[in-house]
């Protein structure tokens, strides 16, 4: 029986050189890892991670609630890796958010890549960056429900929490 | 028209767009800082190719190859290869002989299943081979 160990672990606002650094720390462990294993902790961890910065790197310009800042972590458990990420988000932002979070928690893995298809055909010449499809590749990816949270800071930032369970097996 | 040639970074492909033998090559690791910056002059000088080939052969003898080798794409990669993929259907439409070949290494992966969604999305029959 394992005990819960967190085996990555950062806290401050995230960007793409973070990302990197982060990817090639799970990389060195990679090898106590499943290669499935590790490739879907990969996929779910850049698109957290990608999802996170792009909700506070344009948008939050200054915040000083030091006890809100992002966070990523990766705990290892006796039957699955828990993937949690946090971040301020703007309350403008949760809505839409929370509509996405909810259709996927609502879907089969049919329903999902259906919708993932969906997206992509629609957004193959749209003027937006990244077609928005990073949650549902997550789900996609582990085929385990999300848990996920608002948790007020003030009038104006909310603090996002999404976690994610990748089976060992 | 020139061939392009870009080597990989730890974590961008290498892209080999090889006109004279007909053939475009997508391999690596594909999350770009940048993924516009970096998508563009690939699917800039790909687009005028196709506009090219569309005007100037007969499409019925027209052969091309796309090869993806990817260990690692991100969602947004995604969108721009859909583009790549979307020049050359206008010559699959047309008739021409287009192949795509797309490597995974084993059917659980993501990368398996992705070659799947975007074979349906683009509506291109893909050659899905296991990585030798």
């Amino acid at each position: 029986m394992n005990k819960n160990k967190c085996i990555l672990y950062y806290k401050g606002f995230f960007n793409y050189t973070i990302v990197n650094k982060l990817l090639n720390e799970l990389l060195e462990q990679s090898e106590a890892l499943d290669i499935s294993v590790f490739n879907k902790m990969q996929i779910v961890m850049v698109e957290m991670l990608e999802n996170n910065y792009r909700y506070t790197s344009n948008k939050i310009i200054s915040f000083d609630h030091a006890d809100f800042f992002p966070v990523f972590k990766i705990i290892d458990e006796d039957k699955f890796y828990r993937l949690i990420a946090s971040n301020p988000i703007k309350y403008e932002d949760v809505n839409e958010l929370k509509e996405h979070l909810e259709k996927i928690y609502c879907l089969g893995l049919s329903g999902l890549r259906k919708w993932y298809k969906d997206i992509l055909k629609d957004e193959i010449y749209s003027v937006k960056q990244s077609p928005g499809i990073g949650l549902i590749r997550i789900a996609k990816v582990v085929r385990n429900k999300f848990k996920y949270s608002f948790q007020e800071i003030d009038n104006k930032f909310l603090y996002y929490t999404l976690e994610i369970l990748i089976n060992k097996k | 028209m020139e061939n392009l040639y870009i080597e990989s970074t730890e974590f961008t492909p290498k892209i080999n767009f090889d006109i004279n033998n007909r053939k475009f090559e997508l391999i690596g690791t594909s999350r770009p800082e940048d993924v516009v910056a970096f998508y563009e002059l690939i699917i800039f000088k790909i687009g005028r190719y196709v506009n090219n080939i569309l005007h100037n052969e007969k499409l019925e003898d027209f052969h091309f190859n796309l090869l993806f080798d990817l260990d690692y794409m991100n969602s947004a990669s995604s969108k721009y290869i859909l583009q790549i993929l979307d020049y050359f259907k206008k010559l699959y439409y047309k008739k021409a002989k287009i192949t795509v070949d797309w490597y995974y290494e084993d059917v659980y992966d993501q990368i398996f299943e992705d070659g799947e969604d975007l074979s349906d999305v683009i509506k291109i029959p893909f050659n899905l081979r296991p990585r030798k």
